[in-house]
């Protein structure tokens, strides 16, 4: 199943980048959106160069993916749904 | 000589799971902190009751001081970076760096003045408040936030070793703080702190020459025994007791000062407080400054 379509990941990927960020006293993981660019402000989360950082060590710690560059992360690191593909394409 | 205009104790109570110091931040400040680790969190708690209900004066100085500093975050960054192979948390390495307690203290309390990290091997508080008086006394500064801040360390075995204590003590944390001016005008008590250590022998005649109602006050440093010896010089000397409401850490004489003011609110007196470390001892006194009692020397 395409990670897009899996809820429970979904909400993994949500519930690691509010934590990560230390936003639970800002925002539940459900209200972010699946469509929405996560550093946008319609995303709600307000998250700026250091919670990238941030995300990205979330990343490898909770998921095992490593972006090696800054380009990799604009490239997966868009939407919920874009970064739910990435990790899992099928 | 001088003055404690304001203090406050932060020292969650041994044997209790550690405080979630977040949400016990946003109570008291209600504020909602990001990117700040425990050292820091404790740093603001105890600022902050320290200087709450107090019109602080925007150059009022900040001195914060530490045993062991945050060997917690140190650890972390180690072992995510030499035995993950990881790279550290980004907040985790930016919080490694210098004085960033007190510039987190400073920001809260709106404060513009001097701000400085002390650190010393022996008698940690002993030293930041011996310069904290020269200051005062030099007028370098009108008042200064004096603060002990000490994270508990779940390496307990390293942070022993780091400390020199001996592996049967409880380590704790605590975040205790006091305002501090030259002026008695308002304050609560006179502090003094001696500025030469003394060796046992010295210690002994100034204790038999301390006046009666005086309150004694031993560092856990010190061994039983000794304890025993000094207490023996002087039973009409109460002694007062703190140890079963505290964990050790290094800045723990600072709690014993302002917990000695907060308990002896009503009944008034002198505290004598002695620290060792080897066969050198430093001496601080304590008075309250409305008494009934007087005590000291």
């Amino acid at each position: 199943m395409k990670g897009s379509r899996d809820a429970a990941l979904k909400l993994r990927l949500k519930e690691m980048i509010i934590e990560e960020c230390e936003k639970e006293d800002e925002i539940i993981p459900a209200a972010v959106p699946d469509n929405v660019m996560l550093f946008s402000k319609a995303s709600g989360l307000d998250l700026d160069s250091l919670d990238a950082l941030s995300i990205i060590m979330g990343l490898q710690q909770q998921f095992g993916i490593r972006l090696s560059d800054s380009k990799a992360f604009r490239r997966h690191v868009t939407t919920i749904n874009e970064l739910a593909d990435f990790i899992q394409p099928e | 000589m001088i003055y404690i205009h304001a203090a406050a104790v932060y020292n969650p109570p041994p044997g209790n799971a550690l405080p979630d110091l977040k949400s016990e931040l946003k109570k008291i400040t209600g504020k909602s902190y990001r990117r700040i680790d425990r050292f820091i969190q404790l740093a603001l708690i105890g600022a902050h009751q320290a200087a709450a209900g107090y019109k602080l004066d925007p150059e009022t100085a900040i001195y914060m001081t530490s045993g062991q500093g945050d060997i917690p975050v140190f650890e972390r960054v180690r072992y995510q970076r030499y035995f993950q192979k990881m790279m550290s948390k980004p907040v985790d390495f930016v919080n490694l760096g210098g004085n960033i307690a007190g510039f987190y203290v400073a920001s809260h309390l709106k404060l513009a003045g001097a701000n400085l990290f002390l650190s010393h091997k022996q008698f940690t508080v002993q030293m930041a408040l011996l310069l904290a008086q020269s200051a005062l006394e030099l007028k370098q500064e009108s008042a200064i936030l004096l603060g002990g801040v000490d994270e508990y360390s779940e390496n307990q075995e390293l942070a022993k070793k780091l400390l020199g204590v001996e592996s049967s003590i409880r380590l704790g944390e605590g975040s205790n703080w006091m305002l501090i001016k030259a002026e008695a005008e308002g304050a609560r008590a006179a502090l003094s702190v001696y500025p030469e250590s003394f060796n046992l022998p010295q210690l002994k005649t100034l204790i038999e020459k301390l006046a009666a109602e005086s309150f004694l006050a031993f560092s856990r440093r010190l061994p039983a025994s000794t304890i025993a010896g000094l207490m023996a010089l002087r039973t009409d000397l109460p002694r007062f007791d703190y140890e079963l409401s505290s964990a050790y850490y290094e800045t723990l004489p600072l709690y014993v000062l302002n917990s000695f003011l907060q308990e002896t609110g009503k009944d008034y007196g002198t505290l004598i407080h002695i620290d060792g470390d080897g066969d050198k001892f430093m001496v601080m006194q304590v008075e309250t400054l409305v008494t009934s009692k007087k005590g000291g020397l």
